[in-house]
């Protein structure tokens, strides 16, 4: 079972290793996904089905660890769990749009601080690790801006490409296309790979 | 407070509670060694993955994450 719909990071991750385990235990194994409510739904179906090894879940921290300290609906907590084994991380990474002129870490410190309040950063949505590691960029350099969230990456992406809006945070996979294809040339400009995770 | 912190996305294969030793084991070990195949490796180093090294303490990892998450959480008074 996967959290959320098809194409993204967690969705990618799980049929991978899906497919690996079916080939490694010899057995089909079918890949579900139920998304929504930022995989908690899923990961609630996951914890109703029987403990017989036969219903398992691909989950990403924002849904095992993170939403039960955000939402009140999220009944369960990560000790509900059983846990098989960690299979990947990836590092979080910081954008800033063509418009902001910002190429690098100092020039975003700068500008932020030279203007408190001004600017603002999007993530995939309140309580997202996205989320957390834009509060955490701002503890952790005194800065300030302020948070939008968007109902997922795609229309975040949408608005930084039209400098909508000055900074996103992003799983470095949903950026990296973004960063590298030509025609969309370099209208992000990469600011920061926050320290990745591992 | 949170200077030292990192912060990234992890993926991890869980199921519900109080499964049977015997096959949390058993799906313990195929994890691992799928983890060991090049093609698979590939293909998630590929998708901008770095492969996780074997956690041997989970619950610990777990409890370490959330009280991480928890002060960010607490900072920045993120309410659903």
């Amino acid at each position: 079972m996967i959290g959320y719909p098809p194409g993204g990071s967690t969705d990618l991750t799980g049929r991978l290793v899906a497919a690996e385990m079916a080939k490694n235990l010899g057995v089909t194994i079918v890949v579900e996904n139920i998304g929504g409510a930022g995989g908690t739904i899923g990961a609630q179906k996951v914890l109703n089905a029987e403990p017989d090894g036969y219903t398992l879940l691909v989950g990403a921290n924002n849904e095992v660890a993170i939403a039960r300290l955000i939402s009140p609906t999220v009944k369960y907590q990560w000790q509900d769990f059983t846990p098989i084994g960690l299979i990947a991380s990836q590092p979080l990474i910081l954008v800033a749009s063509q418009k902001t002129g910002v190429k690098t870490t100092d020039q975003f410190l700068k500008l932020v601080k030279a203007n408190p309040g001004r600017f603002s950063y999007g993530s995939s949505g309140v309580g997202m690790a996205l989320h957390l590691a834009g509060e955490m960029i701002k503890e952790q350099s005194g800065i300030f801006m302020t948070h939008i969230p968007y109902r997922g990456v795609n229309p975040l992406t949408t608005d930084l490409i039209g400098d909508n809006i000055e900074f996103g945070v992003f799983v470095l996979s949903s950026a990296l296309p973004h960063i590298k294809r030509q025609t969309c040339s370099n209208r992000y400009n990469r600011e920061e790979t926050l320290k990745r995770h591992t | 407070m949170l200077k030292s912190t990192d912060m990234g996305t992890w993926f991890i294969l869980v199921g519900p509670g109080k499964m049977p030793e015997t096959i949390v084991s058993k799906l313990k070990k195929s994890l691992a060694e799928s983890l060991q195949s090049t093609d698979l490796r590939k293909k998630l180093e590929d998708s901008g993955s770095a492969i996780a090294s074997l956690e041997p303490d989970m619950p610990k990892f777990l409890r370490t994450e959330t009280s991480k998450y928890q002060m960010i959480v607490d900072f920045a008074k993120i309410r659903e």
